[in-house]
């Protein structure tokens, strides 16, 4: 009864708070959706108040009974200050950095203040999350990555974020939910599979071969690293003597592109055939095998750059949509 | 989603402890009078144990290693104090309890609490003196308070103590005028509740009976006893006797009340005001029932009343600076009095000062009537060689009246009154040994009169037929300085003035620039105590009477609503300001952003940061657009990127149209 009552009550601020406080990937908070109220030390700084004055009441001592008076200016001040710590910050949303299902998905912000003013202890995040703790000051911007604990792979749109700060005495908080579309790519947790793969259609009749192809490859020498190569192909013993990044090449190209197809596995659960994908997927790659991928209505020629891992890695992630939100963003075709 | 718990970092930097610690002492300073040494020290070790815990020097105090701790600091307490319980002792016991705090911060929640503990000390100061200067040494010890409360809710970063600092300045600042506004406006009443806990703080002052030498050690001391501002004229230096205790019972050793004396001095009587004098005095807290005031005083103003041997009492002891006004006559006299109390002020102890008595004898043979018999022992003080001194031999003999006439010949005014008392009684006059202060130091700057402890002296009073109880002051025969110019002059050339203060100011108040300063910080207390600490209902009410007229107990409530509504809109306005500013600037800007939040009603994609055309594409993609809005945000357009401001009556006309423009959800 009571737990329904709160659920409610909950709902009905929440859409409050949603029409209240539309999303936009850009926001400079003012008195429209910042909130203001007082901490517990802000209650028992009142209550403290309170005595003071009743002290002074009953020892009829003025002094006293001013002390309890500046006791409260200080309090109804520190409303303002809070207020004002909060109000004129500039917020947006600047990029995020995908991750594995169950990873923590980074999310970048950046925030200025306007008219150069101060913003300090100001603390953001998703709760119940960490919160990350920024100093605006003087105006400049600050840049500051939060982390979400994602659970699920899929398009990550973690929602309202809380703005929050007590400064300067800590007896009040002012806070302010927001909705700056921050989205972060979770790809599938990658499964370790014996599982065949290959085209469905036979149209490689080689592949149907297990992945079984470790010590097939030689080691053939050094090439200088281009950014994008997986870091298992750095030599880093070579690194550590140099101090310059190599990567180690290796001969065997002669085998045949591969491909990983959904439609190849047995597996009913489509979670697990997508985690499993994305096993095989980044277990070949590491190898610097090129490999592609098809997923219903895609199909990414093979290829073993760093972009195509992306690009697979995030249809993966953002399967059944994959085609209208790639296409979205200029990827696959 | 609406839920804004989430976890806090429970650490405490090393620099909010730092400020604790600053704080600490700042508010353990301002007890240094009435908190024991040891405690003190012992408050000090344990500072000195967390900060070793701090820098990693010692482990963490565990449950165990507490215990023994607290048990020692409530021993030490105890040995020190016993089972008192005072409000003395309660505030030592708050600062070992405070100290004791110090062994546990280690978390905010720990710092917090102790924070406020140094708020709640410091404010406690303020019931053992309300004087400026303590004060002001209390208010500013507020801003380290917050300063630590601050250092608290901060990490460390560069230039941390510079921005706290300033941002305390300017709440402090700010914080002025709200306080002022605050403590004239909220209403004065008696105590809700009376206080268990009483003060047992040693005031200086005359006590309850004075015994032989206390006058002379209250003239050591250069504290204040009252002060008194005149309406009027300013009466002579020798007519300034401010009588305070009555004391008609001689035990052949000291002065003191009978309980027939104590009965009446707890007796109200009303007497009519023909006023000779009118003054108001301002006494310092004596933690005693009595007031101060010339001859035969009749209370104006205040809650005191006089008892009839025209003394000033009230019903509860002073604890802090109680104010009245008297309107002093000397016209208006008893002239009857009973045989009881004749027989009263005639009794002193038998067999004792064989000479005084056999000299009274003398006297009242030679002379026919009192004023003579009087008036020749007057002379006697003033022609033989009796001299005044602050340090006279002592007394050991039984007839202790004889020794001091007729041998020693040397004491101060106690020696001579009591004397002179007992001579009288001798004669067969009634007498009565008085006990106040005499004269006063004139402040030229503040126009009042301080009288200080050691203005404190003793006279007599006899009971002359026809002329009623009349004021006899056998020092001022002996030593005429004493009375004309005080006490410094008359003991000046034996240096006892003062000489457990080698330091106070009043010492060298023959320098001429010394006695400005004296003056001026004597002017700073006594205006401080009339316009600030003594702001009561009285003052208060008449205050709003002279702001809102007559019938002031509504003005009140209003005001208050006023003053209450005037802050909230004060704070709006400073909250809301660099809003308005920028509405003011940007005005084409302020009614875009006011259009796009009408829009977002119903397309919540919109935002402020998009342009006119982004909006224009998403209304218009909607089926059921409207050519009104489109018109509206096209005008918007043009106003936004053209390089000359627009015109007044343009704003107003976009203004309007963007009131009539009605979005509903879609």
């Amino acid at each position: 009864m009571f737990a329904q009552l709160t659920e409610s009550i909950n709902q009905r601020i929440s859409s409050w708070v949603s029409r209240r406080i539309p999303p936009s990937k850009e926001k400079v908070l003012s008195h429209k959706e910042i909130f203001v109220l007082p901490t517990r030390w802000g209650l028992l700084f009142g209550a403290m108040v309170v005595l003071i004055i009743v002290t002074g009441i009953n020892y009829q001592n003025s002094m006293i009974l001013a002390m309890g008076m500046f006791l409260i200016a200080v309090m109804i001040l520190s409303i303002v200050f809070t207020y004002k710590n909060l109000s004129g910050l500039e917020l947006s949303y600047r990029q995020s950095q995908a991750c594995f299902a169950g990873e923590n998905a980074s999310f970048e912000f950046v925030l200025t203040g306007k008219n150069r003013s101060n913003h300090i202890g100001i603390e953001l995040g998703w709760v119940p999350d960490k919160f990350s703790i920024v100093d605006v000051l003087d105006g400049k911007a600050v840049n500051c990555q939060i982390d979400y604990q994602t659970k699920a792979r899929g398009l990550l749109a973690p929602g309202r974020m809380l703005i929050t700060t007590t400064w300067p005495l800590g007896l009040v908080r002012a806070w302010s939910w927001q909705d700056l579309q921050a989205q972060a790519v979770v790809y599938p947790r990658p499964m370790e599979s014996e599982e065949h793969w290959g085209s469905a259609e036979g149209e490689n009749e080689n592949s149907g071969q297990t992945m079984n192809l470790e010590g097939q490859e030689d080691f053939s020498g050094l090439k200088t690293f281009v950014p994008g190569e997986s870091l298992n192909r750095v030599a880093w013993k070579k690194y550590a003597q140099t101090g310059e990044l190599y990567s180690k090449e290796f001969t065997n190209p002669g085998i045949d592109p591969e491909w990983i197809d959904f439609t190849a596995f047995q597996i009913a659960d489509v979670e697990m055939r997508l985690s499993m994908m994305c096993g095989q997927l980044l277990s070949t790659l590491d190898k610097g095998r090129p490999i592609g991928m098809k997923l219903p209505g895609l199909a990414l020629p093979p290829g073993t750059n760093f972009v195509h891992r992306q690009n697979c890695l995030t249809a993966l992630a953002l399967f059944p949509d994959h085609n209208s939100r790639m296409q979205s963003q200029g990827i696959g075709g | 989603m609406l839920q804004r718990r989430f976890h806090h970092a429970a650490f405490l930097g090393p620099q909010a402890l730092l400020w604790l610690v600053i704080a600490q002492l700042f508010a353990v300073l301002a007890h240094y009078d009435i908190v024991p040494v040891t405690l003190l020290i012992f408050a000090a070790l344990l500072v000195g144990v967390r900060i070793a815990v701090m820098r990693g020097r010692l482990n963490e105090p565990g449950r165990w290693s507490k215990l023994p701790i607290v048990v020692l600091g409530i021993g030490l307490f105890l040995v020190v104090n016993g089972f008192q319980f005072t409000v003395e002792t309660a505030v030592g016991f708050f600062v070992l309890a405070y100290g004791l705090k110090m062994l546990e911060l280690k978390s905010r929640r720990d710092a917090y609490i102790f924070g406020f503990l140094s708020i709640l000390l410091l404010t406690l100061g303020l019931l053992f003196s309300q004087a400026p200067f303590f004060t002001l040494y209390i208010f500013l010890s507020m801003a380290v308070c917050l300063l630590a409360l601050m250092s608290i809710n901060s990490r460390i970063c560069v230039g941390l103590l510079k921005r706290n600092m300033t941002n305390v300045i300017s709440m402090m600042l700010l914080a002025i005028p709200l306080l002022v506004v605050f403590y004239l406006v909220f209403p004065r009443f008696g105590p809700l509740w009376s206080m268990p806990l009483k003060s047992n703080t040693a005031f200086t002052g005359l006590g309850e009976n004075v015994s032989p030498g206390d006058v002379a050690n209250l003239a050591r001391s250069g504290k204040r006893a009252f002060r008194v501002v005149f309406n009027g004229e300013r009466p002579m230096p020798w007519d300034l006797y401010w009588r305070s205790l009555v004391l008609d019972n001689y035990d052949g050793i000291a002065w003191k009340r009978s309980f027939y004396q104590r009965a009446r001095d707890k007796k109200p009587v009303s007497k009519g005001s023909a006023a000779e004098w009118d003054y108001e005095i301002v006494v310092d807290p004596h933690n005693l029932e009595w007031g101060f005031a010339l001859e035969n005083p009749a209370i104006a103003q205040g809650a005191a009343f006089v008892t009839p041997d025209g003394l000033v009492r009230f019903n509860t002891s002073l604890k802090s600076p109680t104010e009245y006004r008297i309107s002093a006559s000397s016209l208006e006299k008893e002239l009857v009095i009973s045989d009881f109390e004749k027989s009263q002020f005639l009794r002193m102890p038998r067999n004792l000062n064989p000479r005084t008595r056999s000299w009274a004898e003398e006297l009242m043979a030679q002379y026919l009537t009192d004023q003579q018999r009087i008036d020749a022992v007057m002379t006697f003080f003033r022609t033989e060689s009796y001299y005044y001194t602050l340090n006279p031999p002592l007394l050991e003999t039984d007839d202790r009246v004889d020794e001091f006439l007729f041998d020693s010949r040397r004491g101060f005014c106690e020696h001579y009154a009591s004397s002179f008392a007992f001579l009288l009684r001798a004669m067969g006059i009634p007498s009565r040994v008085v006990v106040g202060y005499q004269g006063g130091e004139w402040n030229q700057q503040g126009g009042f009169m301080v009288v200080h402890q050691y203005d404190a002296h003793a006279w007599v009073e006899a009971w002359m037929e026809g002329k009623g109880w009349t004021m006899l002051d056998p020092t001022a025969a002996v030593a005429p300085s004493r009375v004309e110019n005080g006490i410094r002059d008359a003991v000046a050339g034996e240096d006892t003035f003062l000489q457990d203060n080698p330091l106070s100011l009043a010492r060298f108040s023959h320098v001429a620039v010394i006695n400005w300063v004296r003056n001026q910080i004597e002017m700073i207390n006594y205006k401080w105590y009339k316009l600030v600490v003594n702001y009561d209902q009285r003052r208060q009410s008449s205050l709003f009477n002279a702001l809102f007229g007559k019938n002031s107990a509504w003005h009140l409530a209003y005001a208050t609503i006023f003053i209450a509504v005037g802050m909230f809109i004060t704070i709006g306005f400073m909250a809301l300001w660099p809003e308005w500013c920028r509405r003011r600037k940007q005005p084409v800007h302020y009614l875009y952003e006011r259009l796009v939040r009408k829009i977002q009603v119903r397309y919540p994609q919109v935002h402020t940061g998009m342009t006119p055309g982004n909006l224009l594409e998403v209304t218009q993609a909607d089926s059921k657009n409207m050519p009104e809005l489109t018109q509206l945000i096209r005008t918007l357009e043009q106003c936004l990127y053209i390089d000359t401001q627009v015109a007044a009556k343009d704003l107003k006309h976009i203004q309007s149209a963007i009131k009539r423009v009605k979005i509903s959800p879609g």
